[in-house]
């Protein structure tokens, strides 16, 4: 299954300006999910589904798409309409948390806290990896 | 930080055509990687929205997903579920609102709002929907 990672340096993952889990990257590097209780194979679906109140976090391969999927996300209230890309290193993540989403997306799950996770502002940045 | 004009998105489309028809919508919340949730105050009742994590060339044809759920005890159970194109038309917009309403406030059957979509859209089966990659 992580076959399909071969090549890939980083995992994505996009949220609005105003959320919570850009502080926690700014001060402490790390996304905790929502209900860390949420976890096993029911929970995986339907979080992939959209009910993401679960001990997972999505992610993706493609920077692309994380910056699509945040732009869709980005309005509402007490929203500003900007997001930040956040990227952690797939070397660092442990196998036995990280799940694949929807056979026909390119989802990732990452299982629990995730930690050494940083900002990605700039594309150009990942091409140097 | 990234920004663009929102005004091109489903969630402020379906916001602003709520606004224009006087339906009171609950606010959209916990808004990360392209997905939101609206709830019903009461119920259990929630609809959810997926921006799907697929090339744009998918995404014109069926990159978002609308479902919606009914909760029981705490643990969200799958009633229906439908895809739209990324750019939303006014008329996609209005079928969504009268399903988003349906569900929301009318209080909708898990039978009704099942036909209501599959009068103009495909419903996906549940299977579709748990077909993960692992």
């Amino acid at each position: 299954m992580l076959d399909s990672l071969e090549g890939h340096v980083w995992l994505y993952r996009g949220v609005p300006a105003e959320s919570p889990e850009v502080s926690q990257v700014e001060h402490f590097g790390e996304i905790i999910p929502p209900r860390p209780d949420r976890v096993g194979h029911e929970w995986r679906w339907r979080h992939s589904a959209g009910r993401t109140e679960t001990g997972y976090t999505s992610w993706t391969t493609d920077r692309s798409f994380a910056e699509a999927a945040s732009f869709e996300c980005s309005y509402g209230e007490r929203l500003s309409g900007r997001w930040r890309i956040i990227r952690v290193r797939i070397a660092s993540l442990d196998r036995e948390r990280l799940f694949e989403g929807r056979a026909d997306e390119d989802e990732w799950l990452i299982e629990g806290t995730v930690e050494s996770v940083e900002f990605s502002d700039d594309p150009a940045d990942d091409e140097d990896d | 930080m990234t920004e663009h004009p929102n005004s091109r998105t489903w969630l402020h489309a379906v916001a602003e055509a709520a606004r224009e028809q006087n339906v009171s919508l609950p606010p959209f919340s916990g808004q990360a990687m392209g997905t939101a949730c609206m709830s019903a105050s009461s119920g259990g009742r929630v609809v959810t929205f997926k921006r799907r994590l697929v090339p744009e060339s998918q995404a014109a044809v069926d990159g978002v997903e609308w479902t919606l759920w009914m909760d029981q005890d705490d643990v969200p159970g799958l009633v229906a579920a439908f895809r739209k194109p990324t750019v939303p038309t006014p008329e996609d917009v209005r079928e969504c609102l009268v399903v988003i309403k349906g569900w929301l406030i009318d209080q909708w059957t898990p039978d009704e709002a099942k036909a209501a979509i599959r009068s103009r859209r495909t419903l996906l089966t549940e299977r579709v929907l748990r077909r993960t990659g692992s």
